[in-house]
Parts: structure tokens; sequence; C-alpha cells
């Protein structure tokens, strides 16, 4: 119901304020990403897991690169690789419980793909998925109940409070198993980049083994036809923000019922893709050692302000502040709104963005926004989906289980991802005739099963159907790492934070959808700060601040 | 029919003489063997599901966190009840709360009743049956469906505002102002409820003994004397006791409904008790809030409903339960 | 009794139609949408009353694969024992509060009533139902919610409204407490027998929660509980989109809905048999 995107990002993981001064060292030691040795003594020093590509690679067909930029590929590997050479277990069982987004798997007895997938692990896999939304409640009663599995999801919505405390008592310590060159025992986790690692630091220590997405949440998505028809045939025309302002309001056409931007409930009017557009950090800024919140910047009051003259246009679809995401999602589709807030990964698949539009309207062109503008910023505030944490183990059992991650973490174009990802062939799918997989019936059910979710590669886009998407898509990411800003607090922990920023989240949203909504006035921004600070937020600066004075950035 | 009305002194009267004052509770248990044994396991049910995890409550008064348990869990003593109830937010979430649930006691309540006793005068079998059957059928539809229907209607672009608009009036979007979202929500559970709750009273109404129905047309009264001195008292009863058990949750309204409107209106308006709690502090893991405010809503509902318990008794209804009958 | 007045008789119809009509309308507008193809549901926006080619292919995906098969008969199976453990509870607890007289009843009655308004919290309830032993058993989706207090005190109700003299007669004619319960209270409560049941059985057939809390095996999971990872996770369908074309997400949501009404529609009208008047028509003398 709220933003797709977490835009809370993992905040609430990250190294405790008590990082030593020998562990800052060792920080900054492992800056330059490789040859660091894993800190073995007393476990407070974090040494990421050295990056090491796996040799012998795919060509893509669009290279991505080290900023995140993932490979594009517009078929499928015909030759797959073999990305685990031996089973990860020697029997027994591992269980698993993950948030899932799909609907519950056929089990093990009637699906190939799972009795596939145990053979090749060495062990019996049982796997708990539970729908994303209920995951919390789940989580609490495993926890609670004391039946936490060995491998599980953590999302920072999950309502665990004191963070570092939780994974102490319950969690297994992974920085030794992995930091440095220990990583490379695993080679596919180790084949992740450290700037997803860094979001698995709780407390200074590393405890979650990251589950790769997009790195940019995206600036949501415009109809390229639209903008067409008034005149646009390329974004590059749109110079600046007036421009937009105009372009806007000239596919406003309320006979036909056309707006230009269509909102949901939670949705701010889209504020998100503004605030980026208007350069407003990605929630703190940090200035000379002092953080800035991003609604204390002139950037985000410039934002909410051009929010609400594009309501006052008339350019917001009336009344879309109380559709559903899917609602949302249609009227974008049906070309009723040119321009849509939503995450990324909405954009390719079968339900995806781009071929739903063309279902309705064969020339529909959706497109993935991009920064426009000299102060146009993107956020990198969808860098991993969800991290997994490990219950605790002794080292033996631990370094097994690790071995499962690695395995679920194949890479792309390896037997194995094709197994989670496509079943087996012959029942979950076939080649078509460029040797893409298409599953079957049976293989759109067989695949249900999350193991995606509990480790994975870095994600690179492919999609059969549209080498145009994966181009557009993959030109539309780089453009917006190249602006990218990152939020400076991912590394660190506040209590503050933790402890209110679920409910400054929801005062923020509130009283800045009111001032959109022509229910407060602009000036009430001050009021919203000035409660802002004194319910948690100079609390939750002050820490943040300490945290950094005393770990130097890592990564 | 003077008989149905008053019933329940006579009856309580009547049981005063026949009770024997003095029998040993041996005797009497001996006595009530069959009846007790019959009640037995619904006891034993509420014993054991409902006051078993009553420890749960100790969650008010302490810092709980699942990892840690209900027995380690540091106590913080009132602190939880200070930081909910310190918040300006929670005061107008209540008054916001009550504005609801009055509202959907003065409209949505008779709501129902008007339905049923309407339906009861149907003469017709087969009308009877067909809407009775048609008009229960929104209970099971979900509210994230509801809304959206209620949005295509009166929201922004929808149907009333367009047609206003086509008649040379004012656009009108009800689904965003604030001053009417009390009656919003009341219109959405009315129709969504009201015809399931109509099931009840519908039962109720055929219970009524036929009887006195002729009596009272032999008596020469009319139509709408026959609707005033035996239909209504002989569903008296049960309007009371929903009545009371409505007072008991005075300070909850649909969770759901509320959440996914809200924003439509913003928290002045629309945030309640429940989305109060759930985004102050279920959201950033403060169990103790949220069991706080459930403790206080429990104990406001458990006052209310005895309260009003015996204000029926008052009046000679038998409401919910009759305590001291001595 | 005298015909109603003709003006009356307009009104009357007039306002049940509009009633029926407020209430059809949306119904319509499901099935119609279930029905869909992703750009009908574009040009209505949303919500289709009349499909111009209606397909079956939201169905097929909810149905594809048996898991929704299996979920039905757990739901059928838990509702049809779940109803029959309720009832058989709530009557004799009902009746054995029905007479004041009776040791201990307000006291009981009072210990049903007053949970009604408790609510400890989910994990308190989780802890319960895992030290009884019902974790991943089909017994924590039935005893947890047993009986349900609202509809104790209702039944409770109706069976003091019964005429005691009644009662009374039954009982100079040698008729114990038992069987004054089968020969005579029962039979006479037909209409809020079938009122009760219907509640408890809409109940365990729309329960999702407890399934969600205390099964961890997904094939015991019921229909409601698999239901809901079609509405929740409506935008995320991906993977069951293998097929040529895929249905749309929205007409998948109202396929959800049908399915899950389409039992109770069923059942509905045989209850209804119960919902008959007259039953106490000359039992006591006027």
């Amino acid at each position: 119901m709220r933003e797709p995107v977490s835009r809370r990002g993992f905040l609430r993981l990250g190294a405790a304020a008590a990082v030593s001064a020998a562990g800052a060292a060792a920080l900054s030691a492992c800056g330059g990403g490789s040859a660091a040795p894993a800190a073995k003594a007393q476990g407070l020093a974090i040494t990421l897991p050295a990056y090491t590509p796996l040799s012998g690679a795919l060509k893509p067909d669009l290279p991505g690169n080290a900023t995140g930029v993932p490979d594009g590929y517009f078929t499928y590997p015909k030759e797959l690789f073999k990305a685990v050479a031996k089973p990860p277990m020697s029997g027994g069982t591992v269980s698993i419980a993950v948030q899932t987004f799909s609907p519950p798997p056929p089990g093990r007895a009637e699906n190939p793909a799972w009795q596939e997938v145990e053979k090749r692990l060495g062990g019996t896999a049982d796997m708990q998925p539970v729908t994303s939304d209920d995951w919390p409640t789940k989580f609490n009663t495993m926890v609670a109940g004391g039946t936490l599995p060995d491998l599980f999801t953590y999302v920072s919505t999950q309502g665990v409070n004191n963070l570092p405390a939780f994974v102490a008592s319950q969690c297994t310590d992974l920085t030794a198993l992995l930091g440095g060159d220990a990583v490379k025992e695993y080679p596919n986790l180790a084949a992740i980049p450290q700037v997803f690692w860094k979001q698995g630091i709780v407390g200074g220590k590393l405890y979650g083994i990251p589950v790769p997405r997009n790195m940019v949440g995206g600036l949501g998505f415009y109809r390229a036809d639209m903008f067409a028809r008034a005149g646009v045939t390329d974004l590059a025309q749109v110079t600046d923000l007036d421009r937009l302002f105009e372009l806007l309001k000239e596919v406003t056409r309320p006979k036909d019922n056309q707006y230009g931007l269509v909102t949901h409930t939670g949705g701010v009017y889209g504020l998100s893709i503004f605030a980026q557009l208007f350069g407003a950090p990605n929630l703190w800024r940090l200035d000379n050692g002092k953080l800035v919140h991003q609604i204390e910047t002139e950037e985000y009051r410039a934002a909410v302000e051009y929010v609400r003259k594009l309501r006052e246009a008339g350019v917001i679809y009336p009344g879309s502040e109380g559709f559903d995401g899917l609602k949302r999602k249609n009227e974008f589709n049906a070309g009723r709104a040119a321009l849509v807030y939503d995450g990324l990964p909405a954009y390719l698949g079968p339900t995806g963005y781009l071929q739903t539009s063309r279902k309705i309207d064969q020339k529909a062109d959706p497109r993935p926004m991009i920064p426009i503008g000299p102060a146009a910023k993107a956020h990198l505030n969808n860098i991993v989906v969800s991290i997994t944490m490990m219950k605790k183990s002794d080292e033996a059992r631990a370094k097994e289980l690790l071995r499962v991650a690695d395995f679920f973490a194949s890479p792309f174009g390896s037997e194995e991802y094709t197994l989670f990802n496509y079943g087996v062939e012959g029942a979950d799918h076939t080649r078509d005739d460029k040797g893409n997989p298409v599953l079957t019936e049976q293989g759109g059910r067989d695949t249900t099963v999350p193991w995606k979710m509990v480790a994975a590669p870095t994600q690179p886009l492919f999609d059969s159907s549209s080498a145009e998407a994966v181009k557009i898509m993959h030109e539309a990411i780089g453009k917006m790492i190249a602006v990218g800003v990152e939020d400076p607090t991912v590394g660190s922990y506040s209590p503050a934070n933790e402890n209110s920023y679920e409910s400054l989240y929801t005062m923020r949203n509130d009283r800045v959808t009111s001032i959109v909504a022509g229910r407060a006035p602009v000036s009430d921004l001050d009021r919203l700060i000035k409660d802002w600070r004194a319910k948690g937020g100079d609390k939750a600066r002050a820490e943040f601040e300490e945290a950094l004075k005393q770990a130097p950035k890592a990564g | 029919m003077t008989a149905t009305l008053d019933a329940p002194p006579t009856e309580a009267a009547s049981e005063r003489r026949r009770t024997p004052p003095k029998l040993s509770l041996w005797r009497r248990l001996r006595r009530d063997r069959v009846m007790l044994l019959l009640a037995l396991p619904g006891l034993l049910y509420f014993l054991v599901f409902h006051y078993g995890p009553l420890f749960g409550y100790v969650v008010a008064f302490k810092d709980y966190q699942p990892y840690i348990g209900f027995v380690d869990s540091p106590w913080v003593g009132l602190q939880n009840f200070v930081s909910v109830f310190a918040d300006p937010g929670v005061w107008n979430a209540l008054g916001n709360t009550l504005k609801i649930t009055l509202t959907q006691l003065v409209l949505f309540f008779p709501a129902p009743i008007a339905l049923a006793l309407l339906l009861n005068s149907v003469l017709s079998d087969k009308v009877r049956r067909f809407v009775q059957s048609v008009v229960y059928l929104p209970h099971f539809i979900g509210w994230v469906i509801i809304v959206s229907v209620f949005q295509q209607i009166l929201g922004g672009a929808g149907a009333l505002p367009n047609f206003l608009e086509s008649v040379g009036l004012p656009r009108y979007d009800m689904m965003t102002d604030p001053d009417v979202f009390p009656l919003l929500v009341t219109l959405q559970v009315i129709w969504k409820d009201a015809g399931w709750a109509t099931i009840i009273f519908l039962a109720a109404l055929l219970s009524i003994d036929q009887g006195l129905y002729e009596a009272a047309a032999m008596d020469g009264a009319g139509r709408w004397r026959r609707l005033w001195h035996v239909t209504l008292p002989g569903i008296t009863p049960i309007i009371i006791l929903l009545l009371i058990l409505n007072l008991g949750s005075i300070l909850s309204v649909g969770f759901e409904q509320i959440l996914l409107q809200r924003d439509n209106v913003g928290p002045d308006a629309g945030e309640v008790l429940d989305t109060f709690v759930y985004f102050n502090g279920v959201k950033d893991g403060q169990w103790g809030a949220a069991a706080a405010v459930g403790l206080v809503k429990t104990i406001v509902g458990t006052a209310l409903v005895l309260g009003a318990n015996k204000v029926a008794h008052l009046f000679g209804h038998e409401g919910v339960y009759r305590g001291a009958d001595k | 009794m005298e015909r109603p007045s003709t003006i009356g008789l307009v009104v009357k119809g007039l306002i049940l139609l509009t009633v029926v009509l407020l209430v059809a309308y949306p119904f319509v507008g499901v099935i119609g949408t279930s029905l869909s193809t992703e750009s009908d549901i574009a040009r209505s926006g949303g919500f289709v009353l009349l499909p111009t080619s209606p397909s079956l292919s939201a169905y097929e995906t909810v149905f594809n694969g048996g898991t929704v098969t299996r979920a039905l008969l757990v739901s059928v199976l838990v509702t049809v024992i779940g109803t029959a453990a309720s009832m058989l509870a709530t009557i004799g607890m009902a009746y054995g509060l029905s007479r004041r007289e009776v040791t201990g009843a307000r006291w009981i009655l009072l210990i049903a009533l007053l949970t009604m308004l408790f609510n400890p919290g989910l994990i308190a309830n989780f802890l319960l139902v895992k030290q009884v032993g019902l974790i991943d058993t089909f017994g924590a989706l039935i005893l947890p919610g047993l009986v349900s207090a609202f509809n104790l005190v209702v039944l409770r109700s109706f069976f003091m409204g019964l005429p005691r003299e009644l009662l009374e007669s039954a009982r100079i004619d040698g008729a114990g407490d038992f069987g004054i319960l089968v020969r005579i209270v029962l039979p006479l409560s037909k209409a809020v027998l079938a009122v009760i049941s219907l509640f408890y059985a809409v109940g365990y057939w729309n329960a999702f929660f407890n399934a969600l809390l205390y099964l961890n095996d997904s094939d015991k999971f019921p229909l409601p509980l698999i239901l809901r990872t079609f509405v929740l996770q409506g935008r995320t369908l991906d993977s069951l989109a293998a097929a040529e074309a895929p249905a749309p997400v929205q007409a998948i949501q109202m396929a959800v809905l049908v399915v899950a009404i389409v039992p109770i529609l069923l059942v509905y009208p045989f209850l209804q048999r119960y919902f008959t008047k007259g039953v106490l028509t000359g039992a006591i003398k006027g």
C-alpha cells in the first residue's frame, strides 16, 4: 500500500556507534575493497567480503560496471555452466523461511524442480515461504516461539527493536566466516560487490547475506507516447523543471480523461520523483560532519511547492490520492496519466508496465523517468530486496549453511540459476528458437518456490521479449547511478532512529500530503521540521553524527 | 400481548419464588449437573484459549521484545502508557474514533433492524427470500474492493463529480472531504454489513409467537399498532443485547477500511486509535505501546458493557448478563 | 390480516428494488471483471460490468496446479467439522446457562462474556497454541475459535426467550434437562440455530489468520490463506504468467473473490429453509 520500494532501505542495519578505533583502521583499509585480511581479533573490525568477480563469466550484450550498473542480456546464454562443483550439503536438512511475492508453490512431491534442487543441494530443503505482507507477523511468532529456521529473511519493517541485541542473541556472526578473503570459499557470494554486503552489517558485524536488487528505486515511469503527442519526442528536450511543468500541463486533458500524473494512497503525489529531480538528499546529507535531513533542505521544499502547484494546475489525476497501487497502475497503463511513481522492478516482465500497457494499446510507450536538469539526483535506495540471516549455529554448520547460500547465489547463465528461475528443462521450461527458456504451465507453478529470496547473484537485466526494453532500462539505470546519491547513514546505527523511524516517516508523509492537497499552507513545512526534530529527529541526527565520527566511511 | 412486554420482570419474580432459599451447594450442583456438564466444554475452552494467553498483557508494562521473551523483557512501569498518551496525536485519534463509532451507532445500527422489519412485512415468500439472499452478499467483499467501488462512484474522477459537472454544479469529491469522513465510512459499513446484520433480526422476528399477532388483531390493533406492540417488543431483547455488545467496541473501527482511506483526508480527520498505534508503535517494533492501548480499550469496553448492562436492568431488560440477582 | 395499501406496496417495492440494485451492481462488476481482458479493464477504469470478450483465464490461473483445489478441500473439511464442533459446544453452553437458577451460571457467563473484550496479543495466543501442541495441526484452525462469546450470548438470549410454560410442561411430562433441550428447545430454535451455524461456518470459511500463525506446512493451508496471496501479491504474479496471455491481475483478484463466495451462495438457501415463520404459532395460548 505504501511505496513499493522501501525507502527506509536498510537503515536499521548498520555498524553500531561503538566501532573502536582499531576497527576504524581496518574499515578504511577495506576501502580499496581488496586485500584487507580478515580481522580475527575482537570481531569489532569489520572487513567486508573481498569482491572477486567470477572468472570466465558470460559476455553480456550490455556490460555493467563497478558502480552497480547491471549487465544486460538480450538472449539467455545457450551454454550453461555449473556454478557449484559439488553439493553443498552431505545429507541432512536445511530449514528456510523467506518472504515471497508469489502464490504458494506445489509441494516437493509434485514439484520436479524442487526435487532437482534438493538433489543438487545434497540434502533436504524445508522451505517455508511467507507472503511479504504477512512476513513480519510470522517472523515475530517464530522468534517468540523459539522456532527460527536455519536461514531467514530480514527486512527492516518487521518490527525488531534493538537489532544489534537481537542478532547477538539469535544469529550467527558472519564477519569472520566471510570477511576479506574468507569469502573466497564461496565463489558466488564473493562475486557480490561490497556495496551490497554493506547492507548486511548490524552492530559493527556482518550478519546478513544480501539479496541484491537494482541499486536505484528510480524516478517512476512516463508515457513517451503521450509526451510525443505534446511535441516532446525525447526527454532531452525537457531541459529544466519549468519545461516539465508545462509539458505535464499540456498532456492534461480532463475532457479526454487524461492527466499529467497519477498517484495513490500513501504516494504523496509522486513527491519522490520531484524530490530527486530537485536534488534533495537521500534522506540525509553529510556536510562537514554535520547531517542535514531531507525535509530540512531547500530542495525538498522546492519539490513540495512544485507538486502543490501541479495539483493546483489540475495536472494530478483528481481523486487518485485514494487509489490503491493496482488502480494507479491500471490508469497509467490505460493512458490516462503520463507520469507515475513506481519502483523500477515494476517495468519488465509479463505483468510489468511495458507488456501490460502494450496489451491495451500497441503504441503505448512507457519508459523509466530519468534525471532531468542540472540538479537532479537519483537515490540509491533499492540496493537489496532483503538480507538473509542465519540462526546461531556452530562453525561447521555455519559453513555448511554458507555453502547453501552460495548455491542459491549461483549467477545468471549457470545451471543452478536456470533451475531456480526456470525449473527443469522439459517439464518446467522449453527453449525457444533463440535459446531463451520459456516456462511451461507447470513451470510457472514449480518456480514459485522462492529460492531466489534465500540468496541471489547481482541482478542482470534480461527480457527475452524485448531487447529494446533491456536497452532502455540499462540506459536509464546508467543515467541514474551516474547521479546517484547514497544515504550517508547507511552503516551507522542510531537507537533513536530505530525507535521513531516509522512514526516520523508517517508524520512527514501525512503533513506533506496535507500541504500538497491544500489542506495546509506551505509554511506548515516549518512546523513539520520543528515537530520532526522534537520527536526524535534531532536525537537520531546526533547519534548518527557520533557514529560517523567514530567510524570513517566503509566501502 | 402484555405477557411479552412484562416478561422479564415476571419471569425473574416467579423464579425468585421458585428457587428454595437454602439448598446446600452440593444439592444444587446435583440438581444442575446436566446443565453444568453441558456448559463445561465451552467453559474449558474459554479458560484455556482466552484466559490462558492473558499473560500477554504484561507487555503493556514491559519493553517487550519477542527475542527476549515475556519473562525476561525489562519492566518499564507505566512508560508505555505515558509515551502513547502524552502524544497529542492520540487524543485526536480518540476523537476521530468516537466520531466514527457514534455515527455508526446512530446511522448503521438501526439500518439492519429497519431492513429486517421491511423484509418481514413482505408477504410474498419468493420476493422475501430473493432479497434476503442478495443483501447479505456484500459482507463477503473485502474492503479493498469496496473502497475502489466507492472511489469509482464518488471519487475525484468518478461518476458523481462528473454528473454534477454535467448539470452545471461544481465538482464534489466526497472521498477527500475531511468533514464528511465519518459519514462516508458509515455509508460504506452500511453498504457492506447492513444486509448481513439483518439475518439475526430476522431470526428474532421469526421466533415471535404468531399467536400474539392473532390476539392483537382480534383486539382490533392495526398494522402499526401491531408493529409497535408485538413486533418491536419481540425483538427488543436482541436489539438491547447487540447495542450493549456494540458499546464494548466503541474504541475500535474497521482498521483496514480506515487504513485504506486515511490518506485521502489526512490524519486530522482520518486517524483512529488503531491506525495511530499501528503507525506510532507497531511499525517501530514498540509492542508495549500497542499493548497499552489494547489494555485501555479492554478496560473502557468492559466498563461500558457492564454499565450498559446495569442500565438495561434498571429498565427491566435482561441485557447481556444478569448480575447481582439475589 | 388486511391487505396493505397500494401506495405502501409501491413504496416498499421501490425501497427493496433500490437496495437490491445497490448491492447487485458491484457484484455484477466483480463477476464481469473476473471474466475481463486487460483492455476491458483499462477502458472501464477497473470495474467491468459487461466484458466484451469474456475469458476464463483468471479462473484457470487460480485453479492451475491443484494448490487451490487442495486448499478448497481443507477448507470444506475444517468448515464442516469446525461448525459442528462449535455448534455442539455453543448449544451446550448456551443452554446450560439459560436458566439463571443454575449454580454458577452467572459467573460462567461473565467469564465467557469478558473474553469478547480481551485481546492479549497475537504472540501470547501463539505461545499458548504452541504450548497446547496444536502448531501445524488442523486443530489449530478450529480449537482457538471454538466458541464465540457473541454467538453464545445471542443463542442464550433466544433460549431464554422461549416460553417457560412449554419447558415446564415438558418437565411435568417427565423430561430431564437434556430431554428438554433435544425435544423442545432445539426444534423451537431452528431459525437462530441456522443463523449461528452460518456465522460459524462463514467464520471458518474466511479465516486465514489462525492458519497464517499456526500452520507452517503449506500443504495444510486452507483456501483463504492461499487466495489471500493472489489478492495481496497481485502486482507480482509474474511467475504464474507463463501462459501466452496472462490474466489481468484485477481479473484474478475478482475471480478469487468469486471462488471464495460461491460455496457460501450454495449453502445459504439450504439454511434459509429454516427461516420459516410460525414455529411458535399457537404454542402458548395468546
